[in-house]
């Protein structure tokens, strides 16, 4: 079932003015419920426009976005009430912490959305095991907290409206390796639990290789490819030449069978790799003996 | 809203007034807006106007900008013109309804400011659309340097005049992305009663003022390790100088005041 669409959307910045530029031209896609969409590009691409228009922040110039396949757009209260059902966490999301208390922060988006004081509790509890934001924290001031703590409130504050999309863009920037990983799987982990649909955007593409199971590559304001995690990757020539990274595996054995092995190109692991290139040897191994 | 004002930008080009000493545009442009409060006649005030005009042509900025930053200050106008219109009761009366009178003498008095008020606007803005940040600083730092002498902290002030431009833009992305991350979780802002939309700028205030301190903590840390101690005996890269465009624009200056002082001797006053 498609859950959130967009029509032919097309987005234009500073429209009349001297630095117009085309965010988006004329994009379409549809994210089927439950799954996990990793959207790639690189800086200026357009993602980021994408997916505000995702949750209403900003409104298609042409075409539609629509969530259950009702238009986003069709009034100021639908406008608001996306915002609950697509919950977007920005980049560097620890910039956004306004309350007293860590508790406070996060019960901002339950507020607002009209729920009783029970329910705030209950909402807010659960975000935070899910953030992995310890029940010692929350009584804390959220400007006492260190980076990383920081960061896991804010998502934890997005994860409170118990959005059943949830859109995370960049979520590990500027994070080390393991605060990374941790970010990731408490993420993984969440959609497990909850079964809600996860989009994440990011330029890392170790990190969407490794947890996204489709992935969306956005070039010029165009949706450039569209494929399940093998096949885009596999297309490595593809990739490097739209300006992205990839895989350090996917660039070895993409090298390689330039070289003449005949390898399976959809290699974005170091396990993976491990397992292909052990498979091949054995094969050639059996056929000489 | 504030990312349409074009006043205060800095429109990068190669203009004769983009090449002129910042120090002779400050001087210019003051001096102009000194003339229009000079003037007295509508006769001066039209040598003024043209003069901003043809200011704007030789600059090659766009009208169609120029019009923009006027936009932003488009009720100031309007209420001066309202206010001069309906208190000034000199002259033949032209409209008159229960308490409100109109007349001839109001009716050219609230032209004359408005005219007065958008040539102002103008020449200033022809200022900072023409001149950098930087250059502009430095221009009125020589030019308030004589204060030195009196232990005015010139270089300091110039100092601090520079940071406040070049953070402008910076935390005006942030008001954006900050209010952008809050709308996502559902803020309502710019709705309900006064008490609650003030309520509704404290999650946009609280981190900016936090980000904004953590910056200039940042930005304090990076002047000290480059050694910044004040304006004390620091050197120039690039050294002001004047050229004969600045002498021409001088001239322009003397030639305009001449000009309105002899049409304010010959013509009715308006003000």
């Amino acid at each position: 079932m498609k859950i959130l669409e967009a029509e032919n959307v097309t987005y234009t910045y500073g429209a009349g003015t001297p630095f117009e530029t085309k965010a988006l031209d004329n994009v379409s896609l549809s994210i089927e419920k439950g799954e996990f969409v990793g959207i790639i590009g690189h800086t200026g691409s357009g993602k980021s426009t994408l997916i505000q228009h995702f949750n209403a922040l900003l409104e298609p110039q042409k075409g539609r976005i629509l969530f259950n396949g009702n238009d986003i757009n069709k009034s100021k209260d639908t406008q608001r009430d996306v915002r609950f059902k697509v919950g977007l966490c920005f980049q560097y999301p620890e910039y956004q912490l306004f309350e007293d208390t860590v508790y406070k922060d996060i019960s901002f988006g339950p507020k607002n959305m009209g729920k009783n004081n029970d329910e705030i509790d209950r909402m807010v509890r659960s975000a935070a095991r899910y953030a992995g934001v310890k029940d010692e924290l929350l009584n804390k001031s959220p400007f006492d907290l260190s980076g990383g703590e920081k960061r896991r409130v804010a998502i934890a504050g997005v994860m409170a409206m118990e959005p059943e999309v949830l859109i995370m863009d960049e979520p590990a920037a500027g994070l080390d390796p393991r605060g990374k990983r941790n970010i990731f799987s408490l993420i993984s982990n969440y959609r497990k639990k909850t079964g809600s649909t996860v989009i994440i955007v990011s330029h890392s593409m170790e990190d969407v290789a490794a947890y996204a199971e489709r992935v969306v590559v956005i070039d010029h304001g165009k949706v450039a490819m569209d494929g399940d995690v093998d096949s885009v990757f596999s297309q490595a020539d593809k990739l490097l030449s739209l300006g992205l990274n990839i895989p350090q595996m996917t660039y070895i054995v993409s090298g390689l069978i330039k070289k003449g092995y005949k390898l399976n190109p959809a290699v974005y692991t170091i396990e993976k790799a491990e397992e292909v290139l052990f498979s091949y040897f054995k094969e050639k191994g059996e056929k000489k003996c | 809203m504030l990312r349409d004002a074009t006043i205060g930008q800095f429109f990068p080009g190669d203009s004769y007034i983009h090449k002129m000493d910042p120090r002779a545009k400050l001087v210019f442009s003051f001096g102009a807006i000194i003339a229009i409060f000079v003037c007295k006649t509508f006769e001066s005030l039209a040598v003024v106007t043209l003069a901003a005009i043809l200011c704007v042509f030789v600059s090659k900025i766009p009208f169609k900008t120029i019009f923009k930053g006027l936009k932003a200050v488009i009720f100031v106008i309007i209420i001066t013109a309202v206010i001069q219109l309906f208190y000034v009761k000199t002259g033949e009366t032209l409209v008159e309804f229960w308490k409100i009178k109109i007349t001839t003498g109001g009716l050219s008095n609230s032209i004359f400011i408005c005219v007065r008020i958008i040539v102002l606007i103008l020449y200033s803005s022809l200022l900072t659309y023409t001149t950098s940040p930087t250059s502009l600083t430095d221009g009125m730092e020589r030019l308030f340097s004589p204060l030195k002498i009196i232990h005015v902290p010139v270089g300091t002030l110039a100092m601090m005049m520079t940071i406040a431009l070049r953070f402008i833009p910076t935390l005006n992305d942030e008001i954006g992305k900050i209010m952008n991350a809050q709308k996502a979780r559902g803020a309502d802002l710019g709705n309900g009663s006064v008490i609650n939309r003030a309520k509704a700028l404290i999650p946009i205030f609280v981190p900016l003022f936090v980000n904004s301190f953590r910056r200039a903590y940042e930005l304090a840390f990076a002047m000290e390790c480059r050694c910044y101690h004040g304006g004390e005996g620091r050197t120039r890269l690039k050294i002001m100088t004047l050229s004969w465009r600045d002498y021409i624009s001088f001239t322009v200056l003397a030639v305009l005041y001449a000009g309105i002082i002899i049409l304010n001797h010959f013509f009715t006053h308006v003000i």
